[in-house]
């Protein structure tokens, strides 16, 4: 399936900015499953630097500098994206988590080591007795591990109220568990916790997910980017599980980033001079072109 | 077995030998049989040359020293506690020829061995991927900083600049403690200690012959200045600070002095176009290369740490680009963590094929099952370090209480990964001057790195400390602890190669220097206003006193009393109501001497201190020393003589003269640069305001008469003197007004004032983002109406009291355009000193 997708972000400052950095995780990423056809981002102003690299976990990084004086800010990404799905193995068919833990724990391979590193707590994702206790319940030992993930996912759907407004980016896990509600990237995060706190891998990834005009059908976190997170299942990888509306990542999901939490890959941060209150306006669409290529 | 004899006969008499203390341990200076180690031997005979007790006052030569030399660890995070005093021995650590090689060799190899660790964390990542260490230590690291991997371009280094602390062990063998690699402390120390040592102890380096450690320093210099960047003939470098607060800022100015750099905090940088800037008076200028002395995480709230407020937006943007060189590199941290050492021999082994000359101390990490074993096993003989946390304080499992052990013990099984056990040795003891002679105590040595280039120089000495607190294996710099010069032995005078200064291009001689700081310009005017501020508050309650402490109050007196209480309620020293009360009134009294009068004048001491001691290094040792002496000495002496009026007066003296020696150093020995510009600035202005504020105040008070009216502002302008040589006795308005108004050879008068702050307005450089347009500024033309408005009064026609509070408007409209005039100053200069704030957009709104 291909889609377009346009995130538009802007800010109307209630003073001047003097000079401002920014730094974007808004280019979606090469995937297997996921081939980038297109992708574009048009900043107003224009930047006066605008330089891209690749980070440590393999994402495109922009860094945008703006040293004229401006009362406005906006970025736009537009990117042309094909997704397919990937092969989810039968729930019960992976492994143990005791033996995907071991294997963790072990890290004598070069692919254990490296997913080893998001087995660690990281600074959104703090490891406590509480965030344990929460995710025992699904991930006993002689569960295969995608069957205690998902049972995972779900119940974060179920106990956990979604609600857009109500935290602020750097709410931590123990704070989102007691309160029991939160956006997606909570949500995310409570998983990776949960799935880190048992000696299993869990990152978070950052994207959208398609966007549908009627109601009934429409996502949760569709009208803004989204988080979910993936899962390291033994021999069968990474596979992507998105507590925020209980589901398997399939092809309906656009990968952005992928990092240990939210802070190695939120798409638009930056420091600015000035600034004073500002308004903020997000949003993104994310429509299956037809053959033609239309919308 | 250790028995130091006594050697300083003086102190023989009364002091025991302690022997025993340290059962095992290797001493530095006598061998097992008691016979002296022959590299010794100089140094001993050179005291017991010496006559009796000299030592004892070479000690307090060289503490008086250090103290005026501003040598402190943390000199301005609490002023009231005051600075930790520096605590050196003047008995160095003597280290012989042969035995140096060694530890230099081991010094050079670990540098590269670390350089390559870093190198591939930060790029390919072959050895943990390999399994060469664990991966914790690098995926649980707080200093693996992820934004920093492959940002380092190709040629340069990650470690500039690094530390290895050498333990010795009762073998005999030098064993590496620690690594430092972040922005490692204690070679300004090491330097002074040295300078210090020349001159108190000379006899003792004539005595044997001692590597000189200048040559270190000029190799550094010439590093410092290889690391332009694109052709920039003349390289411009800078240290990067937190500033006063930190704990080693003296180090931080000492040596900016010593290699010929700015020293600088985050807010006088800024990152344009992936190059780094110094934000001066005269624009914008590149910036090459950073001696970086903040931690890494907070040097780049962009990519890093978003919330530090010492950091450089867009620092490591710059670092990846090439347009600027730090050292040591963002991230280089990493390597500091205790675990990392017991993985080195092994990659030193798989890297380069070498043993390691100088072995890490043994320790393990306690990740596995086998290592907690091992460790539970035989629990006493470790001790306990924090994986992640190098500067944690290590724990002598051995000292604690069984509860304690115990607790520990629990502690490590939650999450055995963040502990590492290191085994516990007793450390080579060294002779130390004690109050009972000289005695072994135990020593670290730490010994100090450069790469550069192609090449690796470890400084031909180094910092020994002895600790203090009975924890060899923490000795952090500002936790106390003896210092003490390294004596390494030469048989030839070993030296550096230091590229010549033919290679560089010949300086251009300058007479200005258009790269004054902002953030520095800033706080130079307020030091000047704060000062003068100072010297006229104290004026103000001098006056006030003279006449409280007069004896009987006469009539005369009384109303004078009630004039200036008026006048220094105006300034914020005693309450309003206190100043409306009876001149004789008991509440008039008190409030003059009491203890919130003197928090007025400490409130201006402090706010003097704050706007001095981020700009300490732009003033001379001298001018710091007038400084520190008002800014400690007389504020001291001030708030002990709080309540006695007589004590009182006499501190307010001491006031005046140590701000008069501040302006007077100020004067002679600071150029007449931008810097200095700045300063008189603020004094001109401060005076300006403060004497027509006394004019205004005095002449328009409802009970005055004209003679008490005239004597009080002769005496608060400090102009009695000046008139009374012109105009004998008699006191006339016109006259008196005219001497503090508008005389411009009256250093004291408003028009004096107006004139230089004119002159100095002409004279400072534009702002930083004019295009370069030659209008005069506001606060030109602003103090320009001031000076005509001043010179326009007929003084002459002044006869009566009612003749001068009719000036009263005139006066006040004065005063409001100087500090219109100093506003429009501060919007031009020091408005983009600010520094900006991080945002990060929400997701999943």
């Amino acid at each position: 399936m291909i889609y377009r997708v346009t995130h538009l972000t802007s800010y109307a400052y209630g003073e001047p900015v003097d000079l401002a950095h920014h730094l974007l995780h808004l280019t979606p990423r090469h995937l297997p499953n996921q081939i980038v056809l297109m992708n574009k981002i048009i900043t107003a102003p224009p930047a006066a630097r605008n330089v891209t690299h690749q980070d440590h976990f393999g994402n495109e990084v922009t860094m945008l500098m703006m040293g004229e004086t401006h009362e406005d800010f906006s970025v736009q990404a537009r990117a042309e994206v094909d997704v397919s799905a990937p092969n989810v193995p039968r729930p019960s068919a992976t492994p143990k988590i005791a033996n995907v833990a071991s294997i963790l724990q072990k890290a004598d391979t070069p692919d254990a080591i490296e997913t080893s590193e998001f087995t660690y707590a990281s600074p959104f994702v703090g490891l406590d007795a509480d965030i344990r206790e929460y995710a025992a319940q699904s991930l006993s030992t002689d569960v295969p591990i995608l069957a205690g993930a998902l049972d995972l996912t779900r119940r974060i759907y179920q106990d956990f109220a979604y609600t857009p407004g109500t935290t602020a980016i750097s709410t931590p896990v123990a704070d989102v568990l007691k309160a029991r509600n939160g956006v997606c990237q909570d949500f995310a995060h409570v998983a990776i916790a949960g799935l880190r706190a048992h000696g299993l891998a869990a990152r978070y990834v950052s994207g959208y997910i398609r966007t549908y005009s009627s109601d009934s059908s429409a996502f949760r976190g569709a009208d803004a980017s989204h988080a979910w997170f993936d899962v390291w299942c033994g021999e069968y990888g990474w596979i992507g599980l998105d507590p925020t509306n209980d589901l398997i990542v399939r092809d309906e999901h656009i990968v952005l980033a992928i990092g240990r939490d939210f802070g190695d890959v939120s798409p638009v941060s930056g420091v600015i001079l000035g600034g004073g209150r500002q308004h903020l306006t997000v949003a993104v669409t994310v429509t299956p072109l037809d053959e033609a290529g239309q919308a | 077995m250790i028995s130091h004899r006594p050697l300083d006969p003086s102190a023989s008499a009364g002091g025991a030998v302690e022997t025993d203390l340290y059962p095992g341990a290797f001493d530095e200076m006598v061998t097992g049989d008691g016979t002296v180690r022959s590299h010794w031997r100089g140094v001993l005979a050179a005291i017991s040359a010496l006559p009796r007790g000299a030592m004892a006052e070479r000690s307090e030569r060289a503490r008086q020293q250090f103290a005026e030399n501003g040598v402190t660890y943390n000199i301005h995070a609490d002023p009231r506690a005051g600075d930790r005093p520096y605590r050196f021995d003047v008995m160095p650590l003597v280290i012989d020829a042969d035995e140096w090689a060694t530890i230099e060799a081991g010094v050079v190899q670990r540098a590269r061995l670390i350089e390559a660790i870093l190198a591939d964390a930060y790029g390919a990542q072959n050895l943990v991927c390999q399994g060469a260490y664990p991966s914790y230590l690098l995926h649980a690291n707080p200093e693996f900083l992820r934004p920093c991997r492959n940002a380092l371009p190709d040629g340069r280094r990650h470690m500039g600049l690094g530390v290895v602390d050498l333990i010795r062990t009762p073998d005999g063998r030098w064993q590496v403690l620690s690594d430092r690699t972040q922005a490692p402390a204690g070679i300004g120390f090491a330097l002074e200690n040295r300078r210090v040592l020349a001159r108190t102890f000379p006899e003792g380096l004539r005595s044997a012959s001692v590597r000189p450690l200048q040559p270190f320093f000029d190799l550094w210099t010439a590093v410092m200045g290889e690391q332009a960047q694109g052709g920039n003939i003349n390289p411009r470098g800078v240290v990067l600070s937190a500033g006063p607060t930190e704990d080693n800022y003296f180090e931080h100015i000492y040596l900016a002095r010593q290699l010929g750099l700015m020293l600088t905090e985050g807010a006088d940088l800024t990152s344009r176009g992936g190059k780094i800037y110094l934000k001066t008076l005269g624009g914008l200028q590149q910036v090459d290369v950073i001696l970086r002395r903040i931690d890494s995480n907070l040097s780049d709230p962009l990519e890093l740490d978003g919330d530090s407020a010492f950091g450089v937006s867009g620092l490591l943007d710059a670092v990846r680009s090439g347009g600027v060189h730090l050292i040591n590199m963002l991230g280089s941290g990493l390597v500091e963590t205790p675990a990392f050492g017991a993985y080195f021999p092994a990659i030193s082994k798989r890297l380069f094929d070498e043993e390691l000359i100088l072995p890490t101390l043994e320790r393990i990490w306690l990740g596995s099952a086998d290592a907690m074993a091992q460790m539970t096993k035989d629990f006493d003989s470790y001790v306990i370090r924090d994986t992640c946390a190098p500067r944690a304080t290590p724990q002598i499992v051995n000292h604690m209480t069984d509860k304690a052990k115990a607790e520990l013990l629990a502690r490590i099984a939650v999450d055995p990964r963040r502990y590492t056990a290191q085994v516990l040795v007793t450390p080579s003891v060294t002779p130390t001057w004690t109050p009972s002679g000289l005695q072994p105590r135990p020593v670290i040595l730490r010994t100090f790195v450069l790469s550069h280039g192609d090449g690796i120089a470890v400084l031909p000495g180094g910092l020994a400390r002895v600790p203090t607190d009975g924890n060899p294996f923490h000795a952090p710099l500002q936790k106390g602890g003896i210092a003490k010069d390294v004596w390494v032995l030469t048989s030839q005078r070993a030296s550096f190669t230091v590229p010549g200064p033919a290679a560089r291009p010949e300086l251009e001689i300058r007479r200005t220097s258009g790269e004054l700081p902002s953030r520095a310009a800033d706080n130079l005017y307020w030091l000047g206003r704060y000062a003068e501020r100072l010297d006229f508050s104290s004026r103000i309650l001098r006056t006030a006193l003279l006449r409280l402490v007069g004896g009987g109050l006469g009539a005369r007196d009384m109303l004078e009393l009630g004039v200036v209480a008026q006048v220094a309620s105006i300034n914020g020293l005693i309450e309003t109501q206190a100043a409306a009360a009876r001149p004789d009134s008991r509440m008039l009294a008190a409030a003059l001497t009491d203890d919130a009068v003197i928090g007025a004048l400490a409130g201006l001491f402090e706010k003097t201190a704050a706007t001095a001691t981020p700009v300490r290094d732009r003033f001379s040792a001298d001018m710091w020393g007038v400084l520190g002496h008002l800014l400690n000495d007389t504020r001291d002496r001030l708030v002990k003589a709080a309540g006695d009026p007589d004590r009182l007066l006499g501190a307010l003296g001491h006031v005046l003269r140590a701000v008069a020696a501040v302006a007077g150093m100020a004067s002679e020995n600071m150029t007449r640069g931008t810097g200095w510009r700045f300063f008189d600035l603020g004094r001109r202005v401060e005076r300006a305001v403060q004497t027509l504020m006394v004019v205004t105040e005095v002449s328009y008070h409802p009970a005055v008469s004209v003679e008490s009216a005239l004597t009080l502002i002769l005496e608060l302008c400090d102009s009695t003197i000046t008139y009374r040589t012109r105009y004998l006795s008699a006191l006339q308005p016109g006259p008196v007004l005219d001497l503090v108004l508008a005389d411009d050879t009256n250093p004291r008068a408003v028009g004096y004032q107006l004139v230089r702050i004119l002159r100095h307005l002409r004279q400072v450089p534009g702002t930083i983002d004019t295009g370069g347009s030659l209008e005069p500024s506001a606060d030109l033309m602003i103090a320009e109406q001031a000076l005509e408005m001043i010179e326009k009064i007929d003084y002459a026609s002044l006869q009566t009291l009612v003749d001068v509070t009719g000036l009263k408007p005139a006066l006040e409209n004065i005063a409001r355009e100087l500090q219109a005039a100093s506003d429009a100053l501060s919007r031009r200069h020091f408005s983009h000193v600010t520094t900006g704030h991080s945002y990060v957009l929400e997701v999943g709104e």
